[in-house]
Formats: structure tokens, sequence, C-alpha cells
């Protein structure tokens, strides 16, 4: 049918963990869209990644239906779970001290590549070291 | 939770600006925080990321957050700054939140679309009802044809006027299969209806029954027509004008003599275009009808008797 796109929308959702709270509830509520439907097919479609962040694009329709994409978790939900780092903990002013190997990084790059718009590995991995040096990530040999 | 009754629990929204660079970074801080997920809007040359935490005291978030971003503002370098704001929000029912938006709809003489939380006729009176009133139920789903759109409004409309008893119509591009449906209602004797979507088709299969029209309507899988060996009384298609160019051949070459088409989802000023196209596969374009910025472009497949009769002068 005629898909006019009113508008985009981008958050990133524990797989298989959506629901009507927030942050899922309000940002969709405020443009009309059937929550309880994108909580199932979200959960349905990211079951297998369950532990990752997945980031999620929402196109909106003008009359209020909508598809969406997933994609690769992000390099900092990653790299966390390289380093054994736990996330959710709610105690926030806790600094992570954590180190993952270069092999781990090229790992990441790899699965991340396709999203990264980097046109080869090394400049992949570049990325990646950046996002790990800003979580305060050490990368050992 | 509770929806209009008084509740104490309060979500705390935490709004963090961001470079697009570092935008990654903050939001996985966010996330790990809130141990929830958070949305990301982009503005000009900056990414909002927003948050939510339930019943935390607000002036301990605030400091916890500060002191994470100037870590991660430490380790980014060049001066990064992330300006942070903190509000406040009561809980409340979004899975019934979201609906207040949608209100039955009256299209042409006798088609309702409404969603299925709303009766009909209105309780309140608020819109008039009568007993003729053909009502299909569709929620908005992840497809498209809610009922909302001026493009299936123009679709269902043009249905009501061309429709015969027990003709044959197909449904090219069918999202929630709501022109399928009406076409049942309004005395279709046979409709199929395609969508190149499964999810789509899934969907609309779902609404065919639950408006109990599964008797007369049929949904498949499918690429326009191409891969059928029959013809139709009446072909309506709410697609876009690079879809019903690409498609327009095959279409008027499954329109039985004397059957007629109407295509949608066409802005305005690509009209022309379409009508074109239509006559190139050797059709009539008998009417254009118009809503908002969008038409429907009706043509026929006339018989040789009714190819004397003069009309078609556009």
């Amino acid at each position: 049918m005629a898909k006019k796109i009113l508008t985009t929308i981008k958050m990133h959702v524990p797989a298989g963990r959506a629901s009507p709270a927030p942050p899922v509830g309000p940002t969709l509520g405020q443009h009309g869209l059937n929550i309880m439907e994108f909580c199932k097919s979200f959960n349905e479609r990211t079951a297998s990644q369950m532990g990752d962040i997945i980031p999620v694009e929402i196109t909106v329709y003008a009359d209020h239906s909508f598809t969406f994409i997933t994609k690769t978790p992000p390099a900092a939900s990653l790299l966390k779970k390289a380093a054994g780092i736990e996330s959710g903990s709610g105690e926030p002013g806790r600094e992570p001290v954590a180190e993952v190997s270069r092999e781990k990084i090229r790992q990441i790059a790899q699965e991340k590549q396709e999203d990264l718009n980097a046109r080869d590995i090394e400049a992949a991995m570049r990325i990646i070291e950046g996002t790990a040096r800003s979580m305060g990530i050490n990368i050992v040999d | 939770m509770v929806r209009n009754g008084t509740t104490s629990r309060e979500w705390r929204v935490v709004r963090i600006e961001a470079s697009p660079s570092a935008a990654e970074s903050v939001a996985s801080l966010l996330t790990e925080v809130t141990g929830r997920g958070v949305a990301l809007d982009e503005a000009d040359r900056a990414v909002i990321i927003t948050g939510y935490m339930l019943d935390c005291e607000a002036g301990a978030l605030e400091q916890g957050l500060r002191q994470r971003l100037a870590e991660l503002a430490a380790n980014l370098g060049a001066g990064a700054t992330f300006p942070l704001s903190i509000a406040s929000v009561p809980e409340e029912d979004w899975t019934v939140a979201w609906r207040d938006s949608y209100r039955p709809v009256r299209v042409g003489r006798r088609l309702v679309v409404k969603p299925s939380w709303h009766s009909w006729p209105p309780p309140d009176g608020a819109m008039p009802a009568f007993d003729d009133d053909l009502v299909i139920e569709i929620d908005p789903q992840m497809a498209f044809g809610t009922g909302a759109h001026e493009t299936t409004q123009l679709s269902l409309a043009a249905l009501e006027d061309l429709i015969q008893p027990g003709c044959s119509v197909a449904d090219v591009g069918c999202g929630t299969g709501i022109l399928s449906i009406a076409a049942a209602k309004l005395g279709a004797g046979e409709v199929l209806a395609v969508d190149n979507d499964p999810l789509a088709v899934e969907i609309a299969r779902q609404n065919v029954a639950h408006n109990s029209v599964a008797d007369r309507v049929s949904v498949q899988v499918g690429d326009g027509l191409s891969n059928l060996e029959r013809r139709f009384d009446l072909i309506v298609a709410n697609i876009n004008t690079p879809v019903i160019v690409a498609l327009s051949s095959s279409l008027a070459a499954h329109l039985a003599g004397g059957g007629s088409i109407a295509v949608c989802g066409i802005p305005t000023v690509r009209a022309p275009r379409v009508a074109s196209v239509l006559r190139q596969g050797g059709l009539w374009v008998e009417e254009v009808r118009t809503q908002g910025t969008w038409v429907c472009v009706v043509a026929q497949r006339r018989t040789n008797r009714q190819v004397h009769l003069p009309s078609d002068k556009t």
C-alpha cells in the first residue's frame, strides 16, 4: 500500500525484553503506534540474542502503521560483554576497570563491520578501539 | 497500573545531549545505569539520548550520572560535554494510552472503519450511525491500511462506486487487507488479496477472518498478479507511483472486458504519468478522484461495443 513515511524512531532495547514500560511505551505512544504489537515482534525477532542490547530503527508511516529493522549490538555493549562487565547494575558512579584483547577487538569489528560504514577491518577496529578507550577499557595484546 | 486513578509511581526521565560520535557510548552508559533501553533522537549536529528509571531519587541519580559522564568526557578528551536534564513523568498504562488518537472513520456512503476498542454505533452518539452501515474493524499494526490515511479512504470510496454485486476483485498490495474486506462487504463475489510482504499477508488473513469475510476473500504472497492465469472484474491497487507504473501492463492484462481498475497512492503531480501508462496498457481513463494531495485514477478495459462511446479526451 501507499507507505508515506512520517518519521523514524531509534532506540536501544535489550533483546527479547521489550515491554510497554519506558522507554518503549512513551516513545512509541507519542507517535500513536501499537505498542504491544511492537513488543511482541521485537521479542520474537531478538529471542536468540538475549543478553545483548539491540539498536532498532522503527519507520512510522502516515497512518501510524510501522515496520522496524534491528542492527548489530552497539560496540560498547559487545565490549562490556567481552570484558565481563555487568550491565544494568543500577549503580551510577561505578567506573568499570577492565581490559580486552586485540583479538577480541578484531572479532567485534568483524561482527559490526556492515553497520560501521568502515572501508576495511583495520578501520573498523580503530572505531571499536576508540569506543573501548572512551569506556576506560584497556586493550592488551 | 492505574490509568485514570491515582498512582504514586514516578519515572525519572534522563535526557543527555551528545555529539553523534559519542552518542553510542552515552547510550551504552545510560543503558547500563538504568538497566533498560534508551531512545535516541537525532537533532541538529547532536543526539538526544533519553532513558528512564522508576521511583529513584533524582539528586542521587543526577550526581552519579554526572560523575560517569565526566569520566567518559575525560576518556574522549577534546573538551567533550554532555548537557544533562532530569524530569519526571507519572506512570501510566502505555498499552492503552496510544489508542486515544484513534476514532472510527466514516468513508463514502456506508463504510465505517474502526479500531476494535470502539463499539459501533458509538455509545456517546458522537457520530451518526445508520442501519445499513458496513463496519470494518482494523487495529493499527505492522502493515499499511488502517483507514486513517487519505489514500486508503480514496480507495474505499472508489470501491463503493465500482463494485457490482457478485463481481471478482483483486487487491494488489493489500497491506492490512482493509480494501479486500470492504470489497467483500460491498457485495463482491470473490476477492483475491496479494502483497509481497509475508507479514502483511499474515496480518491481512487475521483481519479477513476477524471481519467474517474469509469465505469470499483469499490472501496470498505475490508480486502483483503476474503468476495468475485468470482475469478480474475489478482491480484495486493502493501502492505508489513507481510500483503502479511497473505493474500497469500486467494489471491491465488481468482485467476482464468491461472491468475497471482503481490505482491509488499517487501524489497529484504524478497523476498524468500514471494515466499515460494505463492508456499504454490499452485502458481508458474514466476518472481522476482527488483527496488532499492524493489521487485515485480509475480506468476501464472497454469491450468493442463500448469503445465507440466517446469520452476519453484527456
